[in-house]
């Protein structure tokens, strides 16, 4: 084998582990060796559970010794090394948000989908870095040094759930969850190049996950392809009595729908608002032949018009702010945590801006006037579903830029532009990479389908893996 | 532009202590992302109602039989992270 074992996909770690190549204390250990070689340069990781995660593996292996291939029929993802981005409650686990509020935080309980990955047998290597309370678009605003992109060290690797991103691209692990409120597991997956889902509102249990925007979070995951996602999916997606926004619909078998690998006739929308002139040539570049590939194999593109989109990044920054604001108020430091003076500059305006719109005065013209426009936002997405089945664009405007180059808060807002609508209408929508720039970095394109249409995703993704060339 | 005098009312209501240094900046910051929601006044929403929620659920109950499940924490548990705790109770500055 002359890969090394933690380069693997999910797939191909489940074969070898069934096929006894190698166990998975082995997987565990090269995650760990390639962690210790180079995260103090890209940071990934805020904590690291190697000693956990060696018994975890080895628990595996014992399994896997005893009831052979029926051990994965029982635990789909049985020795697969996994980290959690450090929104993640992970019981007797440091917790921080990746804030100096939480650094000595540890709670009393796991996040439920990180009890479902741990019941499906996944490893937990550890808790990875993020922007502070997930407000961010780069990774710039953790409390603990920003993540850095594997491609190029200089340059940031997208947020907010960039410690997820860039481990999963530097192959320190084989899967990471992350969390997409306004395109923060779809961001970094594009400026990582690698796989990123950002499910439907609902399809994820949010509990236990440290809340940011309570309409808008979603429960989402970095992976090296998007057979894999839809793995990961089948465990994440259900219904939680803990969480009363979970959808009660069953999830589909995922991957039984990536079985079909056809796609003649289906129907994909470019909207026209997403290709303007802010968009980087490069971006614009790859995302349109990666439209070209889906067409040559048989699907029709048809340009689609999302005419409200100029008005997403205002309204997802009143109400996503607004949200955030009363989440972050139960940080008091009594329970838990330090003093509300260690927040971040980005939490404090954050917090700001929300009380200010919600405040007795302004509430009707930014928060309620918000709210309007989101109507019209999900409105947008609801007629072009009527004339296209999966919408393709770019995930974000530009490739990965340098390490401290923005520094305008509001410009660093407009990365959301084609990511926050989604989040809006509680759509799912997936990144997938789809080439480089000259320099190398990775830029990748998104595909949009209706509510809980992500097996879709998966096809088109899939197909679209399997042909890129 | 927000007043200084707004910022810092903001600032209290969020019971968030800024530094009297730190308001000239944090006013710029507001006022320049205030300015830019100024975008949704161009947006006819007067015949459209708002949205707070996609999921379209409501009153989700809780299954009776259920109920007894409810993952609760230990009294240890739950002041395991307490910046001042006595065992029984959190420690809290005196309100009254």
């Amino acid at each position: 084998m002359t890969t090394k074992l933690n380069e693997l996909t999910i797939k191909e770690s489940i074969t070898g582990l069934k096929k006894k190549d190698f166990s998975s204390v082995e997987l565990t250990q090269a995650c760990l060796d390639q962690i210790k070689a180079i995260d103090k340069g890209i940071n990934a990781f805020i904590t690291v559970t190697g000693e956990r995660a060696l018994k975890q593996a080895e628990e595996a292996d014992k399994l896997i010794s005893k009831k052979r291939e029926k051990a994965f029929t029982d635990q789909p993802l049985l020795g697969i090394p996994v980290g959690f981005k450090d929104i993640f409650s992970t019981q007797g686990v440091a917790t921080t948000a990746a804030s100096n509020i939480l650094k000595d935080y540890i709670p009393p309980y796991s996040a439920t989908v990180v009890n479902k990955l741990y019941q499906a047998g996944a490893v937990g290597v550890g808790k990875l870095n993020c922007d502070a309370f997930a407000h961010g678009a780069s990774g710039e605003n953790s409390d603990f040094g920003p993540t850095r992109n594997p491609h190029d060290l200089d340059r940031v690797a997208g947020g907010s759930s960039s410690g997820s991103g860039a481990a999963v691209a530097a192959d320190e692990l084989i899967f990471a969850t992350g969390t997409d409120t306004g395109g923060s597991v779809r961001a970094p997956a594009s400026f990582c190049g690698v796989v990123g889902l950002k499910p439907t509102y609902g399809r994820v249990s949010r509990y236990g996950i440290i809340a940011m925007a309570s309409s808008l979070d979603s429960i989402g995951h970095l992976t090296k392809t998007v057979g894999d996602s839809a793995l990961v999916l089948q465990i994440t997606a259900g219904a939680d009595s803990l969480d009363s926004t979970t959808s009660p619909t069953l999830p589909p078998n995922y991957s039984q729908t990536l079985e079909d690998t056809d796609i003649k006739g289906l129907k994909i929308g470019l909207p026209q608002e997403y290709f303007g002139d802010t968009l980087d040539p490069e971006v614009k570049k790859v995302v349109l032949h990666s439209s070209q590939v889906l067409e040559k194999l048989g699907a029709s593109l048809e340009e689609i018009s999302l005419p409200h989109t100029e008005y997403g990044i205002a309204a997802y920054y009143v109400i996503q702010p607004s949200e955030v604001s009363s989440n972050l108020a139960r940080f008091d430091g009594i329970r838990f945590g330090h003093s509300r003076s260690d927040f971040g500059l980005e939490a404090k305006r954050r917090i700001m801006i929300g009380t200010h719109v919600l405040s007795v005065g302004y509430y009707d013209d930014y928060y309620l006037k918000a709210q309007k426009v989101r109507t019209l936002l999900i409105s947008d997405f609801e007629k072009a579903f009527k004339k296209v089945d999966v919408i393709l664009g770019p995930t974000v405007p530009y490739p990965a830029f340098k390490v401290g180059e923005v520094t305008d808060p509001l410009k660093m807002y407009m990365a959301d532009v084609f990511t926050a609508p989604v989040n809006l209408a509680g759509l799912p929508a997936l990144s997938i990479p789809g080439g480089t720039t000259k320099e190398g970095l990775p830029v990748g394109f998104q595909l949009i389908a209706p509510h809980f249409k992500e097996n879709l995703l998966f096809k088109v993704g899939c197909v679209y893996e399997e042909n890129k060339g | 532009m927000l007043s200084e005098d707004q910022v810092t009312h903001i600032a209290n209501l969020a019971n968030l202590d800024l530094e009297e240094s730190q308001v000239p900046q944090f006013q710029k910051w507001l006022s320049e992302v205030l300015d830019y929601f100024e975008i949704l006044d161009k947006v006819d929403t007067s015949q459209v109602e708002p949205t707070f929620q996609t999921t379209g659920l409501m009153s989700v109950w809780r299954e009776e039989d259920k109920a007894g499940e409810t993952t609760t924490l230990s009294s240890s548990e739950a002041l395991s992270n307490a910046t001042q705790q006595d065992g029984k109770y959190f420690v809290t500055e005196k309100v009254l």
